[in-house]
């Protein structure tokens, strides 16, 4: 069955252990997710692996924002800030609207890069363009998005479709 | 004051100190590209961790709730608007480049 039907069924299961308590707040329902979770994990297999990895992926995303916007402080405060500004072409292993927006955002949102344009390179390869404020070398910048952005979102998109 | 009231108010302090960078930076730094990067992100960080102290400090379920909603919004939404400024700054002129050490989008084979 495919992931979102899964987290659907969670929904319902949440609203009826909520129904069966006969309280509605967020207490109850979050209860009745987490059970239903539990359950649907041993049924499904790859269903806990997911709904772990999205929460996963939140906690990296804020994590890495707290640091890089202290990086970013200390270049905007430091008496002669030495930018190093590049726009470095992210060759794209995601292929889904879904996963190309998710990947964009979570770029932007990390301080230091912002992706700019999702377009084609002269080899015609799909490409995401992100503009960096101290950049370094063009080869480290690509592996550390793929490597630290890119991985986890495909872990979560393709361990997606179960039987 | 209690350890919860210490926390809140560190909270709001980086919330706060995140704001001024935020505003230093936008004033400071050289060209579209770099002040894109500190009016948008600094205050994102600033913004999120005012709103989490405001959330704790006036501690009620819901009112928690919709400040956690909020800050998922915020994290939805700002950075398209990010994207698309600075976007629309390097598609409207060479001269906004001058910055620029290195650049992979000069040769974009054009829209798919």
């Amino acid at each position: 069955m495919h992931m979102r039907n899964i987290f659907l069924m969670n929904l319902i299961l949440a609203i009826s252990w909520s129904a069966l308590q006969e309280s509605i707040d967020i207490a109850t329902l979050t209860t009745g997710f987490v059970l239903g979770f539990l359950v649907l994990s041993v049924i499904y297999r790859g269903y806990a692996g997911t709904i772990l990895g999205i929460f996963g992926y939140v906690l990296f995303m804020v994590w890495s924002i707290v640091v890089a916007s202290v990086q970013v402080a200390g270049y905007v405060l430091s008496p002669d800030p030495k930018l190093d500004q590049g726009i470095v072409e992210i060759p794209l292993d995601v292929r889904s609207d879904l996963e190309t927006a998710i990947l964009a955002s979570s770029i932007t949102l990390t301080p230091g890069t912002i992706s700019i344009h999702v377009g084609r390179n002269p080899e015609g390869q799909r490409v995401l363009y992100v503009h960096n404020l101290v950049m370094g070398d063009p080869s480290e910048v690509r592996r550390k998005i793929k490597h630290d952005f890119e991985r986890r979102i495909l872990r979560v998109t393709r361990g997606g479709v179960i039987a | 004051m209690s350890l919860l009231e210490i926390f809140v108010v560190l909270l709001s302090a980086f919330g706060v100190f995140f704001m001024l960078v935020s505003a230093i930076g936008i004033v400071r730094l050289p060209d579209v590209f770099s002040r894109m990067h500190a009016g948008g992100k600094a205050s994102t960080v600033g913004i999120s961790a005012m709103l989490l102290a405001a959330g704790i400090y006036f501690f009620e379920e819901f009112l928690f709730y919709r400040t956690i909603l909020l800050i998922a919004l915020l994290f939805a939404t700002l950075p398209i608007a990010t994207s698309a400024m600075s976007r629309a700054a390097y598609r409207t002129g060479p001269v906004k480049r001058k910055h620029l050490n290195y650049d992979d989008m000069a040769k974009d084979a054009g829209d798919q």
